[in-house]
């Protein structure tokens, strides 16, 4: 086989070649080490433009997602359908990671009781007085991971109980994970919930003004100011900017420490970031296309290979490993296809003390398929499939 | 067979507002964009809703100008009025801000066709999809996002150069 033209190289990165294609390039890859280095840069330059592009968004898209809170997928709430134009329920927010202070839910309870709002709860009720709706607000607590960019204050309908009592944990947190609905234009229900080490998720649904709602939500932004929360949250962006210092420090450090293995550090920077803020990112990133000799170094030195786990209920149907790259293919018994990819030797290795908090995903979702991205010495994991976060964020969970 | 315009909104518009707003940098002209295109699936319901509704967004976006007379058909479907974003610190926005603002001169620069190329498939699009949405052939696609890749990163790093060179 001639050399694989650019276009096909990107296909392959892409997953958009047919099943003979692919083995084709892929056997011409593991023999001409021309072709392995251009598709290792392909790789590079695909993901480095999707996260020029995130860079575009109003908020980060990617979420910082932790396994040891994630719900069991059971418990996702099925997806309603909307059946009328001014019904429409959109998926505005889902989850965000559901560690916030207990401070949220006196505050709330505060609040309302000096606006002297009076509750009005029940989700039938909502739905009968919601007939000349022209905004429809529906947020579902649920798992698209757009979620944890939103503000603290989610809106949804929750159980009274809840109202009564904030700290009924389980009730509230399961009443509130499974409903949706609805919301009448002039009243919003606004929930704070709360989680603690001792106690998984409670809500506080109340429903208020608008203005209200409104005004809740921002003085509870004015409260994660001043004391930010120790979350792994994209959307707590004091925290994020304290991993992007870290970050940076890391990677100073990663450069003053292996020269030799580094050849461009400032490349091995661009291409380790996996914080979701896409700044330090983008600042950074842009050094490693312009350089391709560093590239064709790094793709050629050589680095530990990767430790692969099998994944439960996935098989490893393929499997290409080139200097810089390893692709494997997992397919489950239900045939849902898993694609992962590690590129070697770009991630500035993480200090002792971030390894000890457990391994930290970034996660995003684009119409169904989720990419997982991590880093593990030195490499950069991405995993990408046609599954919920949480269930992906779990078979990552598994690679590490 | 009606159109469940309910789904199809559920499943495409934030993913076509994302796409709207890289593209145009202005969120509320993404909503308006991505709002008219739906009332268009509504009166023409479309086969194959992605590619679909995400062609006929990106010719309303070149048609903008000529298109106000279609104001008034507008559906208000959602009116997301609590765009709060989180906190963020005067610097890192700002920072945030001028890196947004380099990635957009840089895809200014790209033509056209790389440019919708290149957003298309940062939704998830396939190969097959993106031939559907743009009128390229299946064929073309890798070649035309490998050279509209290559491009941005180019022309990014040029940017930054410059940026860089200004201040320095």
């Amino acid at each position: 086989m001639t050399h694989v033209d650019e276009g096909t190289l990107h296909a392959l990165v892409d997953d958009q070649l047919d099943a003979a294609e692919r083995a084709a390039v892929q056997a011409h890859l593991t023999s001409c080490g021309d072709c392995a280095r251009r598709f290792a840069d392909a790789t590079a330059m695909a993901r480095q433009v999707r996260d020029l592009l995130g860079a575009l968004d109003e908020r980060p898209v990617p979420v910082r997602v932790q396994p040891a809170v994630e719900r069991p997928v059971a418990e996702r709430p099925a997806t309603p359908v909307g059946d009328r134009v001014d019904r429409v329920v959109v998926p505005l927010s889902s989850r965000r990671t559901p560690l916030v202070t207990l401070r949220r839910i006196a505050l709330a309870a505060s609040l309302l009781v000096v606006a002297g709002i009076s509750y009005r709860v029940g989700t039938g009720r909502q739905e009968a007085s919601a007939p000349r709706l022209n905004t429809a607000v529906a947020v579902q607590d649920s798992v698209l991971p757009e979620a944890a960019a939103m503000p603290p204050a989610v809106v949804f309908p929750a159980s009274p109980a809840a109202v009564a009592e904030p700290q009924a944990t389980g009730r509230a947190g399961r009443v509130a994970s499974r409903s949706m609905a609805v919301v009448p234009a002039d009243s919003a229900v606004v929930a704070a919930r709360v989680a603690s080490a001792d106690r998984p998720v409670a809500s506080a649904p109340v429903v208020a003004g608008r203005d209200t709602a409104v005004a809740l939500r921002a003085e509870m932004q004015r409260a994660e100011r001043a004391a930010p929360l120790k979350v792994a949250d994209a959307s707590n962006a004091a925290g994020a900017s304290r991993e992007r210092r870290a970050s940076s420090v890391e990677a100073r450090e990663s450069a003053a420490r292996v020269p030799s293995a580094q050849p461009a550090p400032a490349s091995a920077t661009g291409l380790a970031a996996p914080a979701p803020l896409a700044a330090s990112q983008v600042a950074a990133a842009p050094r490693a296309p312009a350089a391709p000799a560093a590239t064709a170094a790094k793709a050629g030195s050589p680095t530990a290979a990767p430790v692969l786990v099998s994944l439960a209920g996935y098989s490893a149907v393929e499997e290409q490993t080139l200097p810089a790259v390893t692709r494997r293919r997992y397919v489950s018994s239900a045939g849902t296809t898993l694609v992962l990819l590690i590129e070697r030797g770009t991630a500035p290795p993480r200090p002792t003390s971030a390894a000890a908090t457990g391994p930290e995903f970034t996660v995003r979702t684009v119409n169904g398929s989720s990419v997982v991205r991590w880093t593990s010495r030195g490499d950069v994991y991405e995993l990408t499939g046609a599954l919920p976060p949480d269930s992906l964020v779990k078979l990552a969970t598994q690679l590490r | 067979m009606g159109l469940d315009l309910g789904a199809l909104f559920r499943e495409y518009h934030e993913s076509l507002v994302r796409m709207l707003t890289r593209r145009t940098g202005d969120r509320g002209r993404a909503e308006e964009l991505a709002q008219e295109t739906f009332a268009r699936a509504v009166a023409a319901p479309p086969t194959n809703p992605r590619p679909w509704l995400f062609a006929v967004a990106l010719n309303l976006l070149r048609e903008e100008g000529r298109n106000a007379a279609t104001r008034e058909r507008r559906l208000v479907l959602v009116r997301d009025e609590d765009h709060v974003a989180p906190y963020e610190p005067p610097d890192e926005a700002y920072e945030r801000e001028e890196a947004r603002l380099q990635v957009r001169a840089a895809l200014a620069q790209l033509s056209e066709r790389d440019r919708d190329v290149l957003l298309l498939q940062a939704e998830g699009f396939d190969y097959d999809e993106i031939a559907q949405a743009t009128g390229l052939a299946r064929g073309a696609i890798g070649t035309t996002l490998a050279r509209a890749r290559r491009r941005m990163l180019e022309v990014y790093t040029q940017g930054q150069g410059g940026a860089h060179d200004a201040r320095g």
